[in-house]
């Protein structure tokens, strides 16, 4: 039992890091009613913005962090407005939008020569952007009606498989790591146990972003309005919330949430690779559903008890078990209590 | 002569894909959105691959005891998890499909810690257990292999038909339209959908346990969540109002990578991409009946 101490430490830096994960989750579910399953390729693309950064632009890690997470938010506003707005309110710029994402997405993954490829990648941006603004201007809608139950999940789904598939063809399937000297490796010792700095910064960064977003929620003009939205988005539009844009806003924030997860731990595991993301989605759900589906409290507190669960199972039973008892407490809490344990008990059962 | 040549590898995962297809149709057309079918279709296939590589037994038994294993498995299980909707639903059976997963990728040392250290390797972990290769003989001018899957997924077909005209595909339809209404008129909704369940499972388990000969390599990696997410996606994009959809939607997605090969990684760009413009415009599907019956375009609205 010697090394309770150290797992205790482990449990703590990994749960902090999956709260910062599940948190952009829950806040999407609380205000939208949406299981964005993009999330997870969004943390992957996170860790791999910070390395691109790092290995190709020669920057320090603290600045390839803010510029993932600013990239990260940016891509999760993307994902709205191509899977979910469309959804809730197809414009013609959701129209433009996508044509030009095709496009893109055609310069991307059709073989070219790289001058060709540049130029239709740059049309397909541009119309992309037009897309974009055309989308956030028009208030006319194609579509009415509300979009069948499960369409948004399965739209995400969509949108992860892209992300997923794009991060394999342009970093590659293989592992990736950061340089050696790109973080401080040596770790602090108190007695028999060991903290790298990686894993301090992951922790020190979790609670710092964790407490700034509960503020922002509680207390400024922005978390009143996504507030408002989680409560009645009909509402909020009679009482002139521009609901679209703070969609926008909301997604933005659980993007950056997801980037500053993966930069982080992509930092401290020291192992990138297009599949990152898919793990830390189960666990993620798993944590929402514990917390109770959108209490971004609960999220973060349940993010602690999982890490917990995860580093002791590896420590005292077998690596093996680490994820089956993680789903079987889902399947648990699922079936005893769908609310999640701190719930507002409406949730759940339909 | 070979009918088939070169595509016979093709055709099969077509077939098989289609199988899984109707699988998770059949929940969708009750309301139900569960990946659990990836889960089953790992139940199946390993239970025919231990058979056969353990004892030595025919497809044909491994097939039934796949189908006999994912009854036993489901009835329990859907017991339980039915009663959650929606997302809830869908997130628990990833649950399922990943203990599944690691079961199998344990499943040597589960057997080890009841039966002893005598007991000899039977799922062989992560490498998986590996069929003896034996080139197949032409039936009819088509793969041995591949006349099993034919059969199974005409006699899919034929009893989802058969099924949507019947009593019981009117109880279904009722429960996706509003299970609560469906509840009033005096339906058994936990007792149907519970049917639908297991009837799900077990397709999954015996297109698992028929693919067998062809992957002929059963390891973990291949009924991961995105195994699932891929058969969701032939039901979506083929639509799930008919029956003619997931089978619509497994043949363009199967058969579309192949058509893409020189994309080489990034052909699943084109999968997401087709999964998102689906659901975003074609909300029915591919086997939208205005898209069929393309003459009353614009004027067939429900």
């Amino acid at each position: 039992m010697d090394q309770l101490p150290q797992q205790l430490v482990n449990g703590l830096w990994q749960g902090a890091a999956l709260a910062l994960f599940a948190v952009g989750y829950a806040l999407i579910f609380g205000s939208l009613d949406i299981v964005n399953l993009a999330h997870g390729a969004n943390y992957m693309w996170g860790a791999f913005f910070a390395f691109l950064i790092v290995t190709r632009l020669n920057q320090p890690f603290w600045f390839a962090l803010i510029l993932a997470m600013i990239a990260a938010g940016l891509l999760a506003v993307l994902i709205d407005r191509l899977a979910f707005k469309p959804l809730r309110a197809m414009t013609v710029g959701s129209i433009v939008l996508w044509a030009g994402t095709i496009v893109l997405l055609a310069a991307v993954i059709v073989p070219l020569d790289t001058s060709v490829a540049l130029a239709i990648g740059v049309v397909g941006a541009a119309v992309m952007l037009a897309g974009l603004i055309l989308d956030s201007r028009t208030t006319r809608l194609l579509r009415s009606g509300t979009p069948p139950q499960l369409a948004p999940m399965i739209a995400s789904i969509g949108a992860s498989i892209v992300l997923i598939s794009l991060a394999n063809g342009i970093v590659g399937a293989r592992v990736s790591r950061f340089p050696a000297d790109v973080f401080p490796a040596t770790p602090f010792s108190f007695g028999s146990v060991f903290v790298a700095p990686a894993q301090v910064l992951v922790l020190v960064v979790a609670l710092v972003l964790i407490c700034g977003l509960t503020w922002l929620i509680q207390r400024t003009q922005t978390g009143r309005a996504i507030r408002a939205i989680s409560f009645s988005d009909r509402t909020s539009r009679l009482l002139g919330i521009p609901v679209d844009a703070v969609i926008g806003q909301t997604f933005f924030l659980s993007g950056t949430l997801a980037g500053a997860a993966g930069a982080l731990l992509g930092l401290a595991f020291n192992r990138l690779d297009p599949n990152m993301g898919t793990e830390v989605e189960l666990a993620g759900l798993t944590v929402i559903i514990l917390g109770g589906m959108g209490s971004v409290l609960g999220a973060a507190v349940a993010a602690f008890l999982v890490g917990m669960i995860r580093v002791f199972s590896v420590a005292y039973l077998d690596s093996g078990a680490r994820d089956a008892i993680v789903f079987a407490l889902l399947i648990g809490v699922l079936i005893l209590r769908p609310a999640g344990l701190f719930g507002r008990g409406s949730a759940g059962r339909a | 002569m070979d009918l088939l040549g070169s595509n016979s590898g093709t055709v099969a995962f077509v077939l098989i894909n289609i199988a899984l297809a109707l699988s998770i149709y059949l929940t969708l057309a009750s309301g139900m959105l569960s990946l659990a079918n990836a889960g089953f279709m790992a139940t199946g296939a390993y239970t025919a691959a231990i058979l056969a590589s353990q004892f030595g037994l025919p497809l044909v038994v491994g097939f039934v005891a796949a189908l006999m294993l994912a009854a036993l498995l489901a009835l329990p299980l859907g017991g339980v998890l039915i009663r959650l909707g929606g997302v809830y639903l869908a997130i628990a059976t990833i649950g399922f499909g990943e203990i599944v997963r690691i079961g199998v990728l344990n499943g040597d040392r589960l057997l080890r810690l009841v039966g002893g250290a005598s007991v000899p390797t039977v799922f062989n972990g992560a490498e998986g257990i590996i069929l003896p290769y034996s080139s197949p003989s032409l039936v009819l001018g088509i793969p041995a292999t591949i006349w099993p899957l034919i059969a199974y997924v005409l006699a899919l077909i034929y009893l989802v038909a058969t099924l949507k005209g019947s009593r019981f595909g009117r109880v279904m339809a009722a429960i996706r339209q509003d299970e609560t209404a469906a509840a009033t008129l005096g339906i058994d909704v936990v007792r149907a959908k519970l049917i639908v369940f297991v009837l799900g499972a077990m397709i999954a388990a015996g297109a698992g346990a028929l693919s067998t000969p062809i992957v002929r390599v059963i390891d973990p990696r291949n009924y991961v969540l995105s195994r699932a997410v891929d058969i969701l996606a032939y039901a979506v994009l083929g639509g799930t109002t008919s029956w003619i959809g997931p089978i619509l939607g497994a043949t363009v997605l199967t058969a579309l990578p192949e058509a893409l090969r020189s994309l080489r990684d990034q052909r699943d760009v084109v999968n997401g991409v087709v999964i998102m413009l689906s659901i975003l415009f074609l909300p029915n599907g591919l086997a939208d009946r205005r898209l069929l019956r393309w003459p009353s375009f614009g004027r067939a609205k429900a």
